[in-house]
């Protein structure tokens, strides 16, 4: 109990992926420690034909495929990116199960620069970062969660679990 | 244990039946015209045609890259009494492997893709995907190849 109390109040480690949103502002997603699983180095990514673009392929992982995904793809279906090379692969909790098996399903977030670490507590966050509205660009993908602002840096929270169970279409 | 031709098309390895495949051709520099139904034919020897079917085109932003290699050798497969012709880099080979421990794709691929791609097969760590013809030959006539 106390161990969960102090982990509360020093804040425990969030990641925060940059996204290209608007150039003008510094706006990343944020995903919690218990989302990420692992940080792999980057790795040959290997594309499914007939994809959509968010969608750049499937890596192996532990005797198991996960599709990656390019968030900034996602958040900018009207405009491709066009990212050949990442930094990054982030496997991530999605928090979804797949509808046949009941498995939980993990995906591997493409980041085309290095993740930054950060240490948020819920007070912190609660104090210092204000709700804002969503940018077109991440309305449009229907993903969002939350969107905050903390003087010129922007949060926002998406959730994946459309995307890798399927019910994720194109625009 | 199936006896499987594989096929390096763009920088992925694609795997198929080679009860289907009935030789591989080289490319040449003689320009291919489309047809009246659209699609473009590669001639083949007694009279024969394969209708021209590109995967590579199939791969998100891959455009450009098709356009300026298209060079290298054609698989010829027959399918549903028709003869197709696979773009592909180098002339290919044949391996055996065991389909049934191919892996699914995961359930973010619905649709076109899952089509496409009935399985993967994984060797080291080499992906090579299991290439599911019909699906792709009604890809390519959508896009008009």
């Amino acid at each position: 109990m106390a161990a969960k109390s102090e982990q509360l109040q020093i804040g425990s480690r969030s990641f925060l992926l940059p996204l290209a949103v608007d150039p003008a502002e510094n706006f990343v997603c944020l995903f919690t420690q218990n989302q990420v699983v692992e940080i792999l180095a980057p790795r040959f990514v290997q594309p499914i034909p007939g994809s959509p673009r968010h969608l750049k392929g499937v890596v192996l992982y532990r005797d198991g495929l996960l599709p990656v995904i390019d968030l900034d793809e996602l958040c900018n279906r009207h405009r491709p990116v066009r990212i050949k090379h990442y930094r990054q692969l982030a496997v991530i909790r999605t928090g979804a199960v797949d509808p046949k098996t009941g498995v939980p399903l993990k995906a591997v977030v493409a980041a085309r620069e290095r993740m930054q670490l950060a240490r948020i507590s819920g007070k912190e966050f609660a104090e210092t970062f204000k709700q804002r509205d969503v940018p077109p660009g991440l309305s449009e993908s229907g993903l969002v969660r939350g969107c905050f602002r903390r003087e010129e840096d922007s949060v926002a929270l998406l959730d994946l679990g459309p995307v890798v169970r399927g019910e994720y279409g194109p625009a | 244990m199936k006896t499987l031709f594989l096929a390096q098309i763009g920088r992925q390895l694609f795997a198929l039946d080679k009860e289907c495949v009935l030789g591989v051709g080289k490319h040449n520099d003689n320009p291919v015209k489309a047809e009246s139904d659209g699609r473009r034919y590669l001639p083949l020897p007694h009279g024969h045609r394969a209708v021209i079917c590109d995967v590579r085109t199939l791969m998100a932003g891959y455009e450009e890259e098709t356009s300026a290699r298209r060079r290298g050798h054609y698989l010829i497969v027959g399918h549903d009494n028709q003869a197709m012709a696979l773009a592909m880099s180098g002339k290919g080979r044949i391996a055996t492997a065991d389909i049934a421990a191919a892996l699914p794709l995961p359930p973010a691929f619905t649709g076109l893709p899952r089509a496409l791609v009935s399985g993967v097969l994984v060797n080291g760590a080499d992906l090579i995907l299991l290439l599911n013809l019909q699906a792709v030959l009604e890809a390519t006539a959508e896009q008009g190849l």
